[in-house]
């Protein structure tokens, strides 16, 4: 079954496509590592599938409305916005307006979305902490806490694990890939390619804005690949703990 | 309710007027009056267009136009306009520049550097200092017979209209922002003299300033006087249309004063005659009820 | 404390301050005289002053503090910026110009209604408050113009600047040209704001607009929160972000522009008190909308009640007090933003 389907998507700056004639389609139980160097149209392209920004093509979360869009999938931002000093419980529960009819209170099963996500993200005793006053990282979480309490069939999220420690990275991943067991689907850009090789079911790379790329890990880390893409030697293997991915040298 | 608004009668002005015209051109006694005078403020324009002899006065200032704040307005058109500039007043020529206590000190000064002879006249404290400025002026327009005339009028008039009355109608003034007169004002001293009792005498008000609505509305006033209204919307003046101030307004009578209270010219007789004339109506309606 | 102790207390403080605003003037009644003037009616001077005159300053109190303390929360939550404020920002002295503007070209007497009110034919003429919002509602829309969707301080405070310095000197030069000498003494008032010798014919006109303004802003509760996370992340949420511009612009622009059209372009409310609640509502945008309403009430009608006492015989301005308490407050909150806006 398809959780999101992208038809020739293209966005434009001025006359320069960003996101060139992208084609793909998600299915449920995915772990998607959108992969590709610095302004290959990652942001772009998951902005655009929300429509965030405008777009040719088709995508089939945009043409939801944006209440069904926000009951379909939630999305986390590169930009790590906390603008007020709010408890972080707060912050949270922020990831259930999409549920809340106007003005109306949180019900127990709000509550009971916001306490699990909080707990996935190892955040218990910091429900009354202001947001703000939390490290970076943590603070990351946080938003990654609201994120899993919008409790959405499909969850995109632009470099999610950048600046954590790589405890908070591995569990996070562990985290995602509990979530699509369950039935649910994650799209996360990710730079740490040696995270993406070994928690992602499925990579897809990007490079100027086209895809050039989309498979199993093992099918998308070919030494071809990131050799004519980030323009590195790495090293491959697996063992029973699964895929070793490490960047070696940068070509000349 | 009642209405009072200044009647008309024969003008105290023309009585001045004949005074002044009854004697000589230009008195022979005095042996180089000025020929060409300027005026640079509002009370030495009317004071100069009152005593001075046909083409002495060359200029007054732009404010002896205006309606609202010269009792010579219609006068004033005859004459070159000036703004109270040195270098507007210096290219007339004059011989004379009568400027009054508080004008320009700047411009004063700069004229008497350019060789000049400006002459300030002191500020009327009083009904009283009226005179003595009608004769000042006088003297130095080489008018001294026609002023020693004009200000004898004057006195003996303010002798007959001085009846002082504390027990006379209440009054009041009310104005843009509500800014009311003190007692130390010419407003107090012609109200009085017309034998009404200001309310700043229990209030304790000396000096002008703001008497908030409320006290204005106790106080009880028999009579409201408020100056004329200016073109042009101000926020300032809306007071006036406050239902408050429009409910004391109309249980006491609203006077409306006009530009002879503005100035201590001995156009003021014709204030008084104004107010006598009110005073009189009211005290009517009163054993009316 | 709970949101809804929070609200009892700040309801309570307004009843306070509102019967203290009836109460103190510089006539001196007894309590029990006041109160019976107050409800009774016999047409005498006490009465004259109660209800034309104490309780219509003591109503715009509380309408004027609602409007600017809910328009800073939505301004400071829309731009999530603790410095985006209405006076700061230039959007009380456009609406102040616009006000200034109506009352020279006449427009101000136009918009005739005549309305029945407490059985009392009334006219009341919406040209005054109708160009307040109009002034407002440009500079709003420059402000976002200019500033942009995120609301950096740096630009949101130089584009205020302008916006304020532009205002103020047109304010000027519209009553520099008047042919009224008096319309030249009320920069101050404009500039300053007063609730002194205001009327219930006031009330009616700005009243209309103020609970539009009320309506809209109160509706933005759910969109301010979500944009918490950004922008990004409140359309995600299905916030619609253009809808919740209009509204907190129409919004903002019918409560300042009412506002400043009676009483004067008022400074600080809305930043002080949304600064002050902040912490008692946990920093959520929309209790603070709420919080900062009454808080708004209790802070215009507190300061109108200290410049009566303070200084009963000189006209001292409301927006001299507010910037006094507010400026210092200001400088606080620059020290504390420098590094965001360096």
């Amino acid at each position: 079954m398809s959780r999101l389907n992208v038809q020739n998507l293209t966005v434009r700056r001025g006359q320069c496509p960003v996101v060139d004639n992208v084609s793909l389609s998600v299915g449920a139980g995915e772990v998607v590592g959108l992969i590709g160097p610095n302004g290959a149209g990652k942001t772009t392209l998951l902005r655009a599938i929300l429509s965030l920004l405008p777009f040719e093509g088709t995508s089939s979360l945009a043409a939801l409305d944006p209440r069904a869009r926000a009951r379909a999938a939630a999305w986390m931002p590169q930009a790590r916005e906390i603008a007020w000093p709010v408890p972080v419980e707060t912050l949270v529960m922020l990831g259930r307006v999409p549920h809340l009819a106007g003005g109306a209170k949180p019900s127990e099963a709000d509550h009971a979305a916001v306490a699990s996500a909080i707990a996935a993200m190892h955040l218990a005793g910091f429900e009354t902490r202001p947001a703000t006053e939390l490290s970076g990282g943590e603070q990351a979480r946080v938003l990654i806490a609201r994120v899993l309490a919008q409790d959405t069939p499909l969850i995109l999220a632009d470099e999610p694990i950048a600046g954590l420690d790589p405890a908070h990275q591995i569990s996070t991943m562990e985290v995602f890939r509990r979530e699509a067991a369950a039935g649910k689907t994650v799209i996360a850009s990710i730079h740490d390619l040696g995270l993406a090789a070994r928690h992602c079911t499925r990579l897809i790379l990007m490079d100027k804005g086209k895809l050039v790329a989309d498979g199993t890990p093992e099918e998308v880390l070919t030494a071809d690949n990131m050799a004519r893409v980030f323009r590195i030697n790495a090293h491959l293997s697996s063992d029973a703990s699964g895929l070793l991915f490490q960047p070696l040298s940068v070509l000349a | 309710m009642s209405v009072l608004r200044p009647y008309s009668k024969p003008a105290f002005a023309a009585v001045l007027a004949a005074a002044v015209s009854t004697a000589a051109p230009l008195s022979a006694q005095d042996i180089d009056p000025p020929a060409r005078v300027v005026s640079m403020n509002l009370c030495t324009d009317q004071l100069a267009m009152l005593l001075a002899a046909p083409g002495q006065l060359l200029s007054v200032s732009y404010v002896a136009l205006d309606p609202l704040s010269s009792a010579m307005a219609d006068e004033a058109q005859d004459y070159v306009i000036n703004h109270g500039g040195a270098e507007e007043i210096y290219l007339l020529q004059p011989d004379l520049v009568l400027a009054f206590e508080w004008s320009d000190p700047i411009a004063i000064s700069m004229l008497r550097r350019l060789g000049i002879r400006v002459e300030q006249v002191p500020n009327a404290y009083s009904l009283a200092d009226i005179g003595p400025n009608i004769r000042l002026v006088g003297g130095l327009l080489g008018r001294a017979a026609e002023a020693e005339a004009m200000a004898t009028a004057y006195e003996s008039r303010l002798a007959e209209l001085t009846t002082p009355d504390e027990t006379g109608p209440r009054a009041a003034f009310y104005g843009a922002n509500g800014v009311s007169s003190g007692t130390w004002s010419m407003s107090h001293q012609l109200v009085t003299a017309a034998g009404f009792h200001h309310i700043a005498d229990e209030l304790q008000i000396t000096a002008a300033g703001q008497l908030p609505l409320e006290m204005l509305v106790l106080a009880d006033p028999d009579i409201v006087f408020s100056p004329e209204l200016y073109a042009g919307a101000s926020q300032a003046e809306s007071i006036l249309d406050h239902p408050a101030y429009r409910a004391v307004a109309k249980d006491a009578g609203a006077f409306t004063t006009s530009a002879t209270w503005d100035c201590g010219t001995p156009l003021v007789i014709e204030a008084l005659e104004d107010l006598h004339a009110a005073r009189d109506r009211i005290l009517q309606e009163e054993t009316a009820e | 404390m709970s949101f809804r102790g929070l609200m009892i207390l700040l309801t309570a403080l307004c009843a306070v301050l509102f019967a203290a605003s009836l109460l103190i003037g510089p006539a001196g009644f007894g309590i029990g005289e006041s109160l019976s003037a107050l409800f009774g009616g016999q047409g005498d001077a006490i009465t004259l002053v109660m209800q034309e005159i104490r309780l219509p300053r003591a109503l715009l109190g509380v309408m004027v503090g609602v409007s600017l303390g809910m328009s800073g929360a939505a301004l400071q939550g829309y731009l999530r910026n603790p410095l985006a404020e209405p006076g700061l920002i230039g959007v009380s002295s456009s609406a102040a110009l616009g006000a200034v503007i109506a009352m020279q070209t006449g427009f101000a007497k136009t918009v005739a209604f005549t309305l029945p009110i407490l059985g009392i034919t009334t006219e009341l003429t919406m040209g005054l408050p109708l160009a307040g919002l109009a002034g407002a509602v440009v500079s709003v829309l420059l402000i976002l113009f200019l500033s942009g969707p995120r609301g950096n301080s740096l630009t949101l405070i130089l584009a205020g600047i302008a916006i304020s310095a532009l205002a103020g000197a047109l304010t000027s030069l519209v009553l520099n040209l008047s042919p009224n000498p008096y319309a030249i003494y009320e920069i101050v008032f404009w500039m300053m704001g007063s609730l002194a010798n205001r009327s219930f014919s006031h009330v009616w006109i700005a009243l209309p607009f103020m609970a539009v303004g009320w309506v809209m802003l109160a509706r933005l509760g759910r969109g301010l929160d979500a944009l918490t996370l950004g922008e990004d992340a409140a359309e995600a949420l299905g916030i619609r972000l253009t809808r919740l511009r209009l509204t907190m612009v129409i919004g903002v622009a019918a409560c300042v522009g009412a506002a400043t059209a009676v009483s004067g372009a008022i400074g600080f409310v809305g930043l002080v008190v949304p600064h002050i609640l902040r912490p008692l509502v946990q920093a959520r945008p929309s209790a603070l909308l709420w919080a900062s309403a009454l808080g708004g009430a209790a802070m215009v009608l507190a300061a109108d009640v200290f410049v009566r006492v303070i200084l009963p015989e000189q006209d001292l301005k409301l927006g001299v007090l507010m910037a006094l308490i507010g400026a210092p407050l200001f400088l606080h909150l620059l020290y504390k933003t420098r590094r965001a806006m360096a």
